[in-house]
C-alpha cells in the first residue's frame, strides 16, 4: 500500500536532489508525475513553496524581485550579493517581476521575509500617518 | 351717661393684650415671609447660575470637539494630498535612470 507522502517530504527529497546537482528540469517532471498520480496537483503551489523553504533551510535561497523597470545587471548582483550575505547563503536565485505600480525601487520575497524598498511602500508610509 | 360713654371708649387690659400679641405675630409672620422669600430667590438665582455655567461647559466641549475634528480632518487630507503629488510627481520623475540610482541607493543602506 502506497504510502501519502507529507508536503514536507516532498520538498525536503526535491530540495536534496537539486542540491546533490540533479536537473531540475527532471527533478520537477518526477515531481509533477507524482502529484498527477496521486491527483494532489492542487497541491502544486504550496509544494514549490515547501521546496522553497527547504531550500532556504539548506543555505539557498529563491527570492522573488519586483520593480517597476528591468533591474540592471549590476544592481542585481548586488541584491543577490545582501541577500547571500543576510542568509548566509552559498547560493541565490531570482525571479524577477515587474509591477509598474510600484512606481520605483525594488521589493525582495523570500520564503520567509520580504523587504520592500518600493516607492510605492514609501507612499502608503505617508498616508499611514493619517490620524 | 357721659361717665359710662367715657369708660366703654377706653381698651380693656385684655384686648390691649391680644392685640399686642396680634401685632408681634404678624410681624412674625412677616419677617419669616421676608426670609423665605429671600432663601427662594436666592436658591433660584444658584440654580441659574449652576445651569448657566453647565451650558457654557457643554458648548465650550462641543467647539473643543468640532475644532478637534477640524484639525484632524485638515491633517488627513494634507496628508492624502501630499501622498497623492508624491505619486504624481514621482510618476514623472523617475526614469529608467533616477530607478536605478535608487535601487543601487537602496540596497548600499539595506546593507
Amino acid at each position: 500500500v502506497a504510502t501519502r507522502l507529507s508536503r514536507r517530504r516532498i520538498a525536503e527529497y526535491v530540495a536534496n536532489r537539486l542540491i546533490a546537482g540533479d536537473k531540475a528540469e527532471s527533478v520537477f517532471l518526477e515531481i509533477a508525475a507524482y502529484l498527477k498520480d496521486n491527483r494532489r496537483t492542487k497541491e502544486g503551489s504550496l509544494v514549490v513553496r515547501d521546496i522553497e523553504q527547504a531550500l532556504l533551510d539548506r543555505g539557498v535561497v529563491v527570492a522573488d524581485i519586483t520593480s517597476a523597470r528591468p533591474i540592471n545587471q549590476v544592481a542585481l548582483e548586488d541584491i543577490k550579493q545582501f541577500i547571500a550575505k543576510h542568509y548566509s547563503a552559498q547560493r541565490v536565485y531570482t525571479r524577477e517581476s515587474i509591477d509598474e505600480d510600484t512606481i520605483g525601487g525594488f521589493k525582495v520575497a523570500t520564503p520567509d521575509k520580504e523587504l520592500d524598498r518600493t516607492l510605492r511602500r514609501y507612499i502608503s508610509t505617508i498616508k499611514a500617518s493619517k490620524v | 351717661v357721659l361717665k359710662w360713654l367715657n369708660k366703654l371708649s377706653r381698651p380693656l387690659p385684655k384686648l390691649k393684650r391680644v392685640l399686642k400679641n396680634a401685632r408681634q405675630e404678624a410681624n412674625e409672620i412677616v419677617t419669616q415671609a421676608k426670609k423665605e422669600a429671600s432663601s427662594l430667590v436666592e436658591q433660584a438665582e444658584s440654580k441659574a447660575k449652576a445651569r448657566a455655567e453647565s451650558v457654557i461647559a457643554n458648548a465650550e466641549e462641543e467647539i473643543n470637539k468640532n475644532i478637534a475634528n477640524a484639525r484632524k480632518t485638515i491633517h488627513n487630507e494634507a496628508i492624502e494630498l501630499v501622498a497623492m503629488a508624491t505619486e504624481k510627481v514621482l510618476g514623472t520623475v523617475v526614469d529608467d535612470k533616477v530607478d536605478q540610482s535608487l535601487i543601487a541607493e537602496s540596497v548600499k543602506e539595506s546593507v
